[in-house]
């Protein structure tokens, strides 16, 4: 893995990040209600870390919610997994796409403070950087001699979570959320469909994290 | 109706995790597993050194390969081996593995580990892909390496060049010299490999030099190989030494070869 191209994206992650608690502070001056210009829709909503998941040991991200009741949701994480009988670290990044359809009040005597998403579905792509990997084939091999990238795995999971909202009130909506999912990926599935000894669990696994709200 | 979908779902996702081997999962290629999954190819070598106590006529192993996503077959072959009680050991050709993955190692490993009889496993080319060749050399050991069994030398080598960018000596004519220099021990030798020479994956260019390497172990028998999903058989040289190929597992037959001194006789045998 390159570093420098690794260096970049946590630039751009910080600033994002500093971008949101600008949001916040303006958003608590009351300037929530004036119509937010375009620019500022490109501040993301919320930061993330998730634990596992097929995409790195622990992975830091940061998102935008959108739609009606924010059903929709679009992240980018970077994650690393640890040296395990390896000589180096290795980086990935992760594109990720949540569907939400809808929540639920626990509490009706406090609408909003604890909401629980009875299910959510993601799917979601991660890259990996190393020596060993590639998106395409190398020259050095014929036309079509390995089909699947060895860097990019598809990823689908499907999940719950529950949101504590932190100090609600009209402007600003500060909440966290825990969630967890159970997720596979593309080849895994293409083992499973393919082999009758290989079933559901075998192939899923379970990713746990906490996601905080800034608008 | 929202209440039951919720309890649905976590009623589904808890069930579905119930049983799950490896529950948090950081990567596909990562390796982090267990101590016990290491080093298979020795333990196995090691198992066969101690049945291998009195000097016998002759003697009969396994041989197959391309076992990659067909863990059923595989499952089958096992109990075909473990049906009959005249085979000393399984050498398995290489690619374990379709995308050289850690589930699909360990997957194979869980397999083959229930042959009754030691088995040794070459590496594949598939079986390279991503981070496979460390979880290979983690999981069962050495890319190229050798064994004895009743006098007999078997030479197990690495011949996916190609997934090496011809970078790295594949094959390893080093390893395969010494190996021919150390022949106080034995009488004959067998060599067994993943892909054979002529494939677009050998490299084509010290094809002869492979073969003369070969020649200069003690009573070369015959060489086998797997990676053409194919029954083959071949003199490919001129010389007499033939090259055997074992189908994939999917086909559901493997080979047999009775190993005398001087001599051999080779089957194929269906399940």
């Amino acid at each position: 893995m390159k570093w420098s191209i690794f260096k970049y994206a946590l630039i751009v992650l910080l600033l994002l990040i500093i971008g949101t608690y600008a949001k916040a502070e303006r958003t608590s001056l009351e300037l929530s209600q004036e119509r937010r210009s375009k620019w500022e829709k490109l501040i993301p909503d919320y930061h993330k870390l998730q634990y596992a998941g097929s995409m790195g040991f622990l992975s830091m991200g940061t998102g935008w919610a959108y739609g009606k009741h924010n059903n929709w949701e679009t992240e980018i994480l970077f994650g690393f997994v640890p040296r395990y009988r390896t000589e180096d670290i290795s980086l990935t990044v992760t594109l990720k796409q949540n569907y939400i359809p809808f929540h639920l009040d626990l509490d009706k005597k406090r609408p909003g403070k604890w909401v629980l998403a009875p299910l959510t579905g993601s799917i979601y792509f991660n890259k990996i950087f190393g020596e060993h990997f590639w998106t395409e084939l190398p020259e050095r091999y014929p036309e079509k001699y390995y089909v699947l990238a060895t860097n990019l795995r598809f990823n689908i999971s499907v999940g719950q979570s529950i949101t504590y909202q932190l100090s609600p009130n009209k402007y600003a909506k500060k909440s966290i959320s825990f969630f967890y999912e159970v997720c596979t990926n593309d080849c895994y599935m293409i083992e499973a469909i393919q082999d009758r000894t290989i079933g559901l669990k075998e192939i899923l696994s379970l990713s746990l994290g906490i996601k905080i709200d800034m608008y | 109706m929202r209440q039951s979908v919720y309890f649905l779902s976590l009623l589904f996702i808890l069930f579905s995790l119930s049983g799950c081997e490896d529950l948090f999962e950081y990567h596909p290629y990562d390796l982090r597993f267990s101590d016990s999954h290491k080093n298979t190819n020795q333990k196995n070598i090691d198992k066969l050194a101690a049945t291998d106590t009195t000097a016998r006529d002759s003697f009969k192993f396994a041989f197959m390969g391309d076992t990659q996503r067909c863990y059923y077959e595989t499952e089958l072959f096992v109990k075909a081996i473990n049906s009959r009680k005249d085979i000393s050991f399984v050498i398995h050709g290489g690619d374990l593995t379709d995308f050289g993955m850690k589930k699909e190692f360990l997957w194979m490993k869980d397999r083959l580990d229930k042959l009754n009889v030691p088995y040794m496993s070459l590496v594949g080319n598939h079986d390279i892909l991503g981070q496979g060749k460390d979880l290979f050399q983690n999981i069962f050991g050495s890319c190229n390496f050798s064994f004895t069994y009743n006098r007999t030398h078997f030479v197990c080598l690495n011949t996916n060049a190609l997934e090496f960018d011809y970078s790295v000596p594949i094959p390893d004519f080093s390893f395969i010299k010494q190996k021919a220099a150390d022949s106080t021990q034995i009488d004959q030798t067998i060599v067994a490999m993943h892909v054979p020479p002529g494939d677009i994956e050998f490299n084509n260019n010290v094809i002869d030099v492979f073969h003369y390497y070969l020649r200069q172990n003690k009573n070369l028998l015959f060489c086998a190989h797997a990676h053409t999903h194919n029954l083959m058989k071949r003199d490919y040289f001129n010389d007499g030494i033939l090259y055997y190929g074992a189908d994939n597992i999917e086909d559901r037959n493997y080979l047999v070869f009775t190993v005398y001194k001087n001599s051999y006789k080779y089957e194929v045998v269906y399940f």
